[in-house]
């Protein structure tokens, strides 16, 4: 087993770095370019990297709701970080070919996972350091089962979004609410992290099994379709307005960046001026700005739909299943940057004021919602009464 | 089944295109034909919703007029030059209209077309890498994904190999069973093969099918 896994897993880290080379060595400049400005302030370099460690390893003082934030923001960043890569990971050409060989499914988990955490090294390695670290100095043997829980669970959400056992993620977000809601009661949370261990080692061995009710069903008769299927289905619309947007960088990081420079402002202002009095307003007042800079995506949208309108106005897509999924574009767009954002803010402020943050960041969501049919409908308008619209949220929000 | 025109007109500011047409198709496979820029490709371009017409109505029978949903639910429309998002691979070309025509169960007429046109290496190439040739095989794949009752055809043969031309007239063979085909070539050799009913458009200043 351990040599046919080694191979496999050879073969793949080969394989890997032949397709991610270019992609890795264009990024490596920005990421020198980023880190090289970010040199003088080392300390909150280190402080944003370890911070999250510490919460999640209890290492340091913190409240519910930071922990909670920690756990789902990793969680969630795990499963942003291997939709980046699924095309290496999953969807490689000779993936047929293997599955006609005896190939075991122990084998196959164990190539997955070391892959994995090949990928994931700049996720799990503060845990790790930081575990490391602490572990000789407080001989909590729970700090051991923490970190293996975390690095478990991370491995857990990737590999159903692989496998597409998205019943999984769901199963997983419960498990996070269950440790959440234990975070304040010392030994019933040990009790749970330790029998978290095996449990999420047999949901992992689980998205490997077959379903069997699912292989008796597929013979049956074609499911029957509902409004929700129909939604799902549309994500190689979603998928190819994304690429179009993402092969246009110009155009996208004329929208991004100012987003990034208006919630700058705030988070200098904690970090330099220490001002908290009127830190939420103006924040709520930054991400609804941000909502405005977002909402002029639906337009992009649109005009690259347009641009092949000489095919696609043969094909049955309907105004519904359009505006779900351009919709969907900017609310996942925006919620990043703002979630982003927030997690960066958690550090620095209390629980209160994390809150009112947090209610900022639905009232520009849903200020972001609003401005999708004067962006789309009102042709040279549209950006004036989404001005108008984001001044009017703002109002109400801050006073 | 039978696809209606009814009192088409069509104009480009003041050159008359077509003027109160009317004609019906039933199953089986028609062949446009006439001379360059008498208007072939707008008829195709309105009979499969892209172009909107001026006047008249378009409507196959059971399913409505030509801007309706359920009109293009069973059409497939092969334009004279394929477009699509230059990022796209041809995998995803085809996933994205598996998806709007809510097909992902019977995948087995599309597999023979894959495999009939040579496309299985091209499949991971990116719409913009592909060749012409490729581009209209690929489109071409997707006329046996969903219930394809009305198919329109500007010029299918155009950059397609011998092979791939004997695969298609097989496969126009089989549908126009059960489905109104509605080609638009110059293509003689082709027509000769799937024996079509053949509708030349008139001169100016009207058409008259």
């Amino acid at each position: 087993m351990i040599a046919t896994a080694s191979c496999l897993l050879r073969l793949t880290t080969q394989w890997y770095s032949h397709v991610m080379k270019d992609v890795l060595l264009r990024y490596k400049i920005l990421f020198i370019f980023i880190v090289a400005l970010l040199a003088p302030t080392v300390k909150v370099l280190s402080t944003v990297i370890t911070t999250p460690a510490k919460i999640l390893l209890f290492l340091s003082d913190t409240n519910t709701l930071t922990f909670a934030i920690c756990l789902l923001s990793m969680h969630v960043f795990s499963l942003i970080w291997v939709m980046l890569h699924k095309l290496v990971i999953a969807e490689r050409p000779w993936d047929k070919y293997l599955s006609s060989l005896h190939i075991t499914n122990m084998e196959t988990m164990l190539v997955d996972c070391s892959m994995l955490l090949l990928f994931d090294v700049m996720i799990w390695v503060p845990i790790v350091y930081v575990c490391i670290l602490y572990l000789f100095q407080t001989a909590n043997f729970i700090i051991l089962c923490q970190t293996i829980v975390l690095m478990e669970s991370m491995i857990l959400i990737q590999i159903a979004f692989l496998k597409q056992k998205y019943h999984m993620i769901l199963i997983l977000f419960l498990l996070d609410m269950i440790l959440i809601s234990l975070h304040d009661t010392q030994l019933w949370y040990g009790i749970f992290i330790i029998l978290l261990m095996p449990l999420i080692y047999f949901l992992l061995k689980k998205c490997y099994q077959q379903d069997f009710f699912k292989s008796i069903l597929s013979k049956s008769e074609p499911k029957k379709r509902n409004k929700l299927t129909i939604f799902y289905s549309s994500w190689p619309l979603f998928y190819l307005l994304i690429k179009r947007l993402m092969e246009n960088k110009s155009q996208l990081w004329l929208v991004i960046f100012p987003c990034i420079v208006v919630l700058f402002i705030p988070f200098v202002m904690l970090i330099y001026a220490n001002e908290t009095s009127n830190f939420a307003r103006i924040t709520t007042a930054s991400m609804i700005v941000n909502s405005l800079l977002i909402s002029n995506l639906y337009k992009c949208t649109q005009i690259n739909w347009k641009e092949y309108a000489s095919y696609t106005l043969s094909l049955p897509v309907s105004f519904y299943t359009f505006f779900c999924t351009s919709l969907s574009i900017g609310v996942i767009f925006l919620a990043i940057i703002n979630v982003i954002f927030l997690f960066l803010a958690s550090f620095f402020v209390n629980k209160n004021l994390l809150l009112q943050l947090l209610m900022g960041l639905f009232l520009s969501q849903f200020s972001l919602i609003t401005m999708y049919f004067p962006q789309v409908k009102c042709e040279r308008y549209g950006l004036f009464l989404s001005f108008l619209l984001m001044c009017l949220f703002i109002f109400a929000s801050c006073f | 089944m039978q696809l209606v025109i009814n009192q088409l007109s069509k104009s480009f500011g003041s050159k008359l295109i077509y003027h109160d047409v009317s004609f019906t198709f039933e199953t089986g496979v028609y062949a446009i034909m006439g001379k360059n820029g008498v208007g072939k490709s707008v008829l195709m371009e309105m009979l499969a919703g892209v172009l909107p017409q001026d006047g008249g109505s378009i409507h196959l029978s059971n399913e409505g007029h030509n801007s309706s949903l359920s009109y293009k639910k069973k059409l497939v429309y092969i334009p004279e030059a394929p477009t699509f998002f230059p990022g796209a691979t041809g995998d995803i070309f085809l996933k994205f209209i598996q998806s709007i025509k809510l097909n992902q169960q019977n995948l087995t007429g599309m597999n023979t077309l894959i495999d009939g046109f040579g496309l299985r290496p091209h499949l991971y190439t990116r719409f913009s890498d592909m060749s012409l040739g490729t581009q209209k095989k690929l489109f071409l794949t997707t006329l046996l994904i969903g219930e394809s009752k009305l198919i329109i055809m500007d010029e299918p043969t155009n950059a397609l190999d011998e092979t791939s031309i004997a695969f298609l007239v097989q496969v126009i063979s089989n549908l126009s069973k059960c489905a109104i085909v509605i080609i638009a070539t110059h293509d003689q050799g082709f027509l000769e093969k799937i024996s079509p009913t053949i509708i030349k458009l008139d001169t100016l200043p009207t058409r008259k099918l």
